[in-house]
């Protein structure tokens, strides 16, 4: 009796995956496609960059198999091979954004009250994902993974290989950055 | 007062990602491109298998081109001309 592919544990798949079996693989970006997705639009600015991120993220996770040693689960493992591409994403794009102005955000930071919150909350999203785009790639990560992911911060500094103690230097720095290209009052 | 920034955080996070068109297909466009990098490492490993052979005739054909137009090397005498040389200087040193 064969097994199909779909009741299959992670940990198999990857064995499968790692001795060349595409389908194998194929099933494993069809299972965690939706989180790295969410994960990754996080920090992409279109769908076309979501869709390259993506990829990349597949792609080092389908490179570094072999580095998969089971003593977590794999989608922690998977989870921090993707934070490092998107962040080596940040990293490249960096360069290209330090051109931005931030007449929009300043425009956007005064939001109407009286809006329905689906388009308050748009326009939210709006004014951070241009706030964020003026930080550090580290800094980036970091809050993202904070504030918009709400992760914990050992669960951040699990991730990102970071002490507890520098996550909380990087956040706090990275909040105090984000105040300043808010023009946020810390008083308010 | 509740601060602004987490304000904007908290809003935020109530947005759903727009992932649907990007979702649909990943696993064949990142297959897609696994394969056409296998390719290109495929083309890179038979091109460098290829030419071992041309290289090997080449070799070849380059020692045994120095060999016919230097016929007077004697291999044994080049071998043997060091270790006579010492031995020579050695006496004379009295080692």
């Amino acid at each position: 009796m064969s097994i199909s592919l779909e009741e299959l544990t992670d940990e198999s798949l990857v064995e499968a995956a790692k001795s060349g079996g595409d389908d194998a693989f194929a099933e494993i970006v069809r299972r965690h496609k939706r989180k790295v997705l969410r994960l990754a639009s996080r920090f992409a600015g279109d769908k076309g960059e979501l869709d390259d991120i993506s990829q990349d993220i597949f792609i080092k996770i389908y490179r570094n198999l072999g580095g998969y040693r089971r003593e977590a689960p794999f989608e922690h493992w998977l989870t921090r091979v993707a934070v490092s591409a998107c962040y080596d994403f940040l990293r490249k794009k960096k360069k290209v954004n330090r051109d931005i102005s931030l007449e929009d955000v300043e425009y956007s930071l005064s939001i109407p009250a009286d809006e329905e919150k689906t388009f308050e909350a748009l326009q939210a999203k709006e004014i951070l994902d241009k706030a964020l785009v003026k930080l550090k790639p580290k800094e980036r990560v970091i809050i993202t993974l904070l504030e918009l992911e709400e992760r914990s911060i050992k669960d951040v500094a699990v991730i990102t290989g970071l002490s507890e103690a520098n996550i909380k230097v990087r956040a706090f720095r990275a909040r105090k950055a984000l105040k300043k290209i808010l023009g946020v009052n810390e008083e308010a | 007062m509740k601060n602004k920034m987490d304000e904007l955080f908290k809003l935020a996070r109530t947005v759903e990602p727009d992932i649907y068109h990007v979702e649909r297909g990943l696993e064949t466009r990142v297959l897609a491109r696994l394969r056409v990098e296998h390719e290109s490492l495929a083309v890179w490993f038979t091109w460098t298998w290829r030419l071992v052979p041309i290289f090997a005739v080449l070799v070849m054909a380059l020692g045994g081109w120095y060999y016919s137009v230097s016929p007077n090397i004697d291999m044994r005498t080049a071998i043997t001309a060091n270790y006579e040389q010492s031995m020579h200087l050695s006496s004379l040193m009295g080692d």
